[in-house]
């Protein structure tokens, strides 16, 4: 499929809607990832929180005990550090290490009677509070100020642990990390999941397009994985069979049409001018004019069939369909055609069982058995035996037509339906091709089928109808 | 025969009325189903030819209008080369037959002439039909020829009781493969042929005279002269 018949823009796997669709899903599994991670880690971090301050509200929970038993005094001296009430900021390197707690004790006037002076929160709890230190920087804290007696409050503070600073950092790296990357990412893996959906289907697109310009021959390659594209291409495979089958046939049948047509129309022609040439003959004029309709009467023939085909493969008569005695029109056909038979030596034999119904259209059903019997009339040898049986399965009816000789060859079994098929190659016989051919459409019309049963030592054909019926007696 | 022509296409009015016109009847001819309708209506035609495709109106509802106001005038639809169902609605609609373009001047004639023969209002169709020394029993289905029984098959009667019934004129294979076998397509073969031919060779055949002759191309007339 090198070649590019239509001005349609080469597909790209990036203008693809797979593709779209495949990025679309890898943002939001990402999204997905992210949001996932983020809910993880604030659960943790939560929990990390609770554990502080429950450790928090038991050390609130002493410094009260212990300033209701011994009071304020007791509570100041045990919050000094080295002897010193006091807290230097140099102490805090010791407290961070040792106690991870800060604390300070002050009074209304927000004067430290113990503890660090440098930590001054607001009132309450607070998760994340910052103490500035001259030479630590700033340390995340979780800190609560309380009253703790009649003016004074007590400020308890624990430094914030690493890991719950290093979870906080990893994630916020993480979530940099996917943002940015993020579209790369989401290209590149829509790229490689789309792919080989995308080639498949560019496949089926050149090939359409390639047949909507004009190569009908060309076909979809299959993978071999028996997957949904291969059943896709399988499909219209399949109808492309179909569809090249049956314009193949069609320019064979107007080339036939044209052909069966034109001789018709070149001998009345000429007729017409002997018309002319013998305009003073009354005789001889009356005898061309005979010929010339003739041929118009074949002519017409040939378009009536033509017409009809046309009119039962387009299936408007199905409506119109009842049940009637096909054993009753079967004998009436046999016993029209029987003395045919006769005078062209042909030993003609009927065997029809009188309970036979079918649903369908009687007056085709009649030319369909005409057509057999013509058929055979004009086909089998002189002397030869000719048959028609009909018989009833439990659900459909069997027509069969057949003579003895002089049969077709095999391979040709197949063709004999086909429209405008002559099996004499000189057309010297009468008949314009159609009779089978009408034959086979009005067997389809009615759900049946017509079929070659044998092919020697002469041609039997079976119709089989659907939709019988046996008729109480 | 006075005849009422609704056709819009001027030549096959034309030919018809050429046609008709060499055998001394009388032809109306009209352009539209309308003006048809005001005529078959207002004068006494033997028969009426109605084209089937018409400007505005369709024959075939024209007819049904017809028939519907009680118009009993035989009416012979025209229609273009079409095929099968179109003839079963236009008989539907009360037309009495049905034929296709194009078609021989003989094959309409001889269907006007079997049309105007059929008299409107039942009139009673003889039980004993006489041509020469031809004689058709209807009741009993019984044919003698000079007081000798002829010996015929249900479908040698049939047809020789459509022959007789048509007395003098002429009775075209199309005519017979219509009434007699009832179908709409041409058999390639000669179905007809043979069966007059078997016919002819027991009412013709064993008499001085014959009674049947061949119209060559045409179809048959059966007659004492």
């Amino acid at each position: 499929m090198s070649s590019r018949p239509n001005k349609s823009k080469k597909g790209s796997v990036f203008g693809s809607s797979v593709f779209r669709r495949a990025v679309l899903a890898a943002i939001a599994s990402l999204a997905v990832l992210l949001a996932l991670g983020w809910l993880v880690h604030s659960v943790v971090r939560e929990s990390e929180f609770d554990l502080l301050r429950a450790e928090l509200s038991d050390t609130r929970e002493e410094a009260e005990a212990l300033v209701r038993d011994e009071g304020l005094e007791a509570l100041a001296s045990a919050l000094a550090h080295d002897g010193r009430r006091i807290w230097d900021p140099d102490d805090l390197y010791f407290l961070l290490e040792e106690e991870e707690r800060v604390v300070r004790l002050l009074n209304a006037d927000d004067e430290t009677l113990a503890g660090y002076p440098g930590i001054d929160p607001p009132g309450g709890l607070i998760d994340w509070y910052f103490l500035t230190h001259p030479d630590l920087g700033d340390e995340p804290l979780i800190v609560s100020r309380e009253a703790i007696s009649d003016d004074y409050e007590l400020v308890i503070a624990r430094f914030v642990p690493g890991r719950v600073l290093y979870n906080d950092e990893v994630m916020w790296l993480a979530t940099l990390f996917l943002v940015l990357a993020l579209g790369p990412i989401a290209l590149i893996s829509a790229y490689f999941t789309s792919r080989s959906v995308f080639r498949r289907l560019d496949a089926i697109a050149t090939t359409t397009s390639a047949i909507g310009f004009d190569r009908i021959d060309a076909r979809i390659p299959l993978s071999n994985k028996d997957d949904e594209f291969d059943r896709l291409a399988g499909g219209v495979n399949d109808m492309l069979d179909r569809i090249e089958a049956l314009t193949r046939n069609l320019e064979g049948v107007t080339v036939d049409v044209a052909h069966d047509l034109k001789t018709p129309i070149s001998n009345i022609a000429g007729r017409l001018q002997l018309i002319e040439r013998d305009a003073g003959n009354p005789q001889a004029v009356e005898e061309h004019a005979g010929v010339a309709n003739e041929h118009i009467g074949t002519l017409l023939r040939t378009l009536d069939a033509l017409l009809r085909l046309g009119q039962i493969e387009a299936g408007a008569r199905r409506e119109a369909f009842e049940h009637f005695d096909l054993s009753e029109l079967a004998n009436e056909l046999a016993e029209s055609f029987d003395p045919l038979f006769e005078e062209d030596d042909k030993a003609f034999e009927a065997e029809i069982p009188p309970i036979v119904a079918v649903l369908g259209d009687r007056n085709l059903i009649a030319q369909l058995i005409t057509n057999l019997l013509e058929n055979t009339l004009e086909h089998a040898r002189d002397g030869a035996k000719v048959w028609l049986e009909l018989t009833a399965g439990h659900d459909h009816a069997k027509l069969v037509v057949g003579d003895d000789g002089p049969g077709i060859p095999a391979n040709r079994a197949q063709d004999i339906f086909d429209r405008f098929v002559r099996m004499d190659p000189g057309r010297t016989k009468a008949g314009n091709g159609l009779g089978l051919s009408l034959v086979k459409s009005i067997a389809g019309l009615h759900g049946g089928t017509a079929e070659v049963v044998a092919t020697e030592p002469g041609l039997v054909v079976a119709i089989t109808l659907p939709n019988s019926a046996l008729i109480d007696v | 025969m006075k005849i009422l022509l609704v056709e819009d296409n001027q030549e096959t009015a034309d030919f018809i009325s050429r046609g008709l016109a060499e055998a001394g009847d009388t032809l109306l001819h009209v352009l539209n189903a309308e003006e048809g309708m005001i005529q078959a209506g207002s004068r006494a035609f033997d028969v009426i030819i109605f084209d089937r495709m018409l400007p505005k109106m369709d024959g075939a509802d024209a007819t049904e209008v017809m028939r519907k106001a009680g118009l009993e005038t035989p009416i012979l639809m025209l229609t273009a080369l079409s095929g099968i169902d179109d003839r079963v609605s236009g008989l539907e609609s009360g037309a009495d037959d049905y034929l296709v373009k194009p078609f021989a001047f003989a094959e309409l004639y001889a269907r006007l002439k079997a049309l105007a023969r059929r008299k409107p209002l039942a009139q009673e169709a003889p039980t004993v039909i006489a041509v020469g020394d031809l004689v058709l029993e209807r009741t009993k289905q019984r044919v003698e020829r000079a007081g000798q029984v002829l010996d015929l098959l249900p479908r040698e009667y049939r047809i020789l009781e459509f022959l007789m019934l048509n007395e003098g004129q002429l009775v075209t294979r199309t005519m017979l493969l219509d009434r007699i076998w009832g179908y709409n397509f041409d058999p390639k073969t000669s179905l007809v042929q043979t069966h007059l031919s078997r016919l002819r060779a027991k009412v013709d055949k064993p008499f001085d005279r014959d009674l049947i002759t061949t119209v060559r191309g045409s179809g048959y007339v059966l007659s004492a002269q």
